[in-house]
């Protein structure tokens, strides 16, 4: 082994080193070895490149890194409980058991795809429960201009701006941040009855009858009932 | 009309750019071609439609950046391939320092931002190292030992000094939430250094770790703003009730906007006088349906007294004495002592704002109240 050689063995163990008996990377342990071994045993560097290339051993150390970083990503994500977050991680694993894949670039662009359509999902999950919690001051004011014991010559003008506050949130939600979401994500419709899964359940520090009261607000502030 | 070309401008300019580069290197073929095709959906969009939303909705849904910058990859790679294949090491060192410097120019000229102050340094660190005269595998190996490939892996993400600058930031701003939580995410970091088998944290290790503790402090984060928001409200209200019965509420912008007239001054002021007592209950039984917090619990309550030693709380603390001594007194159809309403006109206005408002103390000051 000639000493340009014995420096790339060098070079590839290093790489191996650097995942060997890390639990997040079983996959990647394996293709890095697979490489090292291919190079420690190759006769000379020319004969390495031969089976580099017909092994496509570069292709596998890749596909394996997605599929660890996938599979640990999506372990964290259900573990949270956050199924929306863990879908593009899953899709990502679905493709690598279907697909062969021959060149790195083929890789990056099928795992880019599949990042770029969750990520409008994941928007549109989320779309809600930051509008909904965003809105809470002014349903608490509606509430209170409604429930508040005052003297009964203020109720017609405190009904009216009521009206009036209902009015301008039903306008706003129909004419600007409905037709606002839906240019990123044609098909969105909020979705309340989500608002009490875990993902968003823990966002909302308060006990579940004041959301489910707030929610009946939300909806109607938003003329949806 | 066409999306302003204000918003274009940047949002087209570097596909712009990496058309022109590709063209200009003389490469041609499908790639080259779906690249000018994309662009040119892009450069029409932006020409028929005029609502900027729907133009950058449309490029979403369309994948159209996605679309560009595979078939852009895809015309690098090719060339890198086409020119790499009979390379010699020396020249392979060469064409990859290339790449490098040509990044490094692209950061310095502060095309990327706020990533660009964490990789200026390893890519400098990696230059030097390539032109110390090493041989191209030797170059590659020390990449790893040295940690340079996986800083500049995760340099988008974080380094410990942007770690160390969240804290600082989060303890100067006196969030103790935010610095509970940045305190977590450096030591998650130190400890990876600490396990890795060259000193550079493993990125993924570092991303989940960090998804983590930034899920797991979401929900307090959202507590506390909630709650002081809440009994916030309730002081202000508190305040306006009793001012409206001073001698200076007539003038005063709460009751009489720029350009109202002295009646409405009147209406406004008669309106909080009366409703005020109504609705401030309202808001106590909020606060106590939400988080379990009476009246005076709010003063003792941990937001509270952050929030008054990070002198947030803007009123001063005759001004809170006041506010606490107000509330018994405010009740339906009740007025206010005129001993309360003639300390309220004496404070009124330099004495209602603490002096130091804004102003927050070094972190590690002696959480206090005035009621301590």
């Amino acid at each position: 082994m000639d000493a340009r050689h014995q420096e790339y063995v060098a070079y590839y163990e290093a790489r191996l080193r650097n995942v060997a008996g890390n639990p997040l990377y079983p996959h990647t342990e394996a293709a890095e070895r697979a490489l090292y071994e291919a190079i420690r045993t190759a006769p000379d560097l020319a004969a390495f490149r031969e089976r580099l290339e017909r092994d496509q051993l570069e292709v596998a150390c890749a596909v394996a890194r997605v599929r660890d970083q996938a599979t640990a990503r999506a372990a964290l994500y259900d573990e949270l409980d956050e199924p929306v977050r863990a879908g593009p991680e899953k899709a990502i694993l679905a493709l690598l058991d279907q697909r062969t894949f021959t060149d790195v670039q083929s890789l990056t662009e099928a795992v880019g795809a599949i990042e770029g359509e969750w990520r409008a999902r994941i928007a549109a999950d989320e779309t809600l429960i930051e509008e909904f919690w965003g809105d809470w001051k002014i349903l608490e004011d509606i509430e209170e201009r409604e429930q508040a014991i005052v003297p009964h010559a203020w109720h017609p003008e405190r009904l009216e701006s009521v009206a009036k506050e209902r009015r301008t949130g039903a306008e706003h939600y129909h004419q600007h941040t409905l037709p606002e979401t839906r240019k990123f994500v044609p098909d969105y419709q909020p979705d309340y009855q989500a608002l009490g899964e875990t993902r968003h359940r823990r966002k909302m520090p308060v006990a579940d009858a004041i959301i489910h009261r707030r929610i009946a607000g939300h909806r109607r502030y938003r003329g949806l009932d | 009309m066409p999306v302003d070309p204000t918003i274009v401008g940047p949002t087209l300019g570097p596909f712009r750019q990496m058309l022109a580069e590709v063209q200009c290197k003389g490469l041609s073929g499908p790639d080259v071609d779906t690249m000018a095709q994309v662009l040119g959906r892009m450069e029409a969009l932006a020409q028929q439609m005029s609502d900027v939303t729907a133009f950058m909705g449309q490029l979403t849904q369309e994948n159209s950046f996605q679309q560009f910058s595979d078939a852009y990859s895809r015309v690098l790679a090719g060339a890198a391939r086409a020119a790499a294949k009979d390379m010699s090491d020396e020249e392979l060192l060469a064409q990859t320092l290339g790449a490098y410097e040509q990044a490094l120019q692209t950061h310095r000229s502060g095309q990327s931002g706020d990533v660009a102050e964490h990789v200026v340094p390893t890519l400098e660190r990696i230059l030097a190292l390539g032109r110390s005269g090493v041989s191209y595998p030797v170059f590659l190996r020390q990449m790893e030992e040295q940690g340079l490939s996986r800083a500049l892996a995760g340099s988008a993400a974080a380094t410990r000094d942007a770690l160390a600058q969240d804290l600082a930031f989060a303890r100067q701003s006196w969030f103790p939430v935010r610095v509970q939580q940045a305190e977590r995410i450096l030591a998650a970091y130190d400890a990876l250094v600490a396990a890795a088998p060259f000193g550079q944290p493993d990125p993924l290790a570092f991303e989940l770790a960090r998804k983590r503790i930034e899920w797991e402090f979401e929900p307090m984060h959202r507590r506390w703003g909630a709650v002081v928001d809440r009994w916030s409200y309730v002081l202000e209200r508190l305040v306006d009730w009793l001012d409206a019965h001073a001698s200076f509420a007539p003038g005063d912008e709460r009751w009489c906007p720029p350009g109202g007239s002295p009646a409405q001054a009147q209406h406004n002021i008669r309106r909080t006088k009366e409703c005020a007592p109504g609705e401030i209950a309202y808001r106590l039984q909020i606060l106590q349906e939400y988080f379990q917090l009476g009246f005076d619990d709010v003063f003792a309550h941990e937001t509270f007294r952050t929030e008054y030693t990070a002198r947030r709380v803007h009123w001063s603390d005759a001004r809170l004495a006041l506010i606490r001594e107000t509330l018994p007194h405010c009740t339906l159809g009740a007025v206010a002592p005129a001993e309360l309403v003639a300390r309220a006109e004496q404070l009124h206005p330099d004495g209602t704002v603490r002096p130091d408002v804004g102003q927050a103390p070094p972190w590690g000051t002696p959480i206090r109240t005035p009621f301590d």
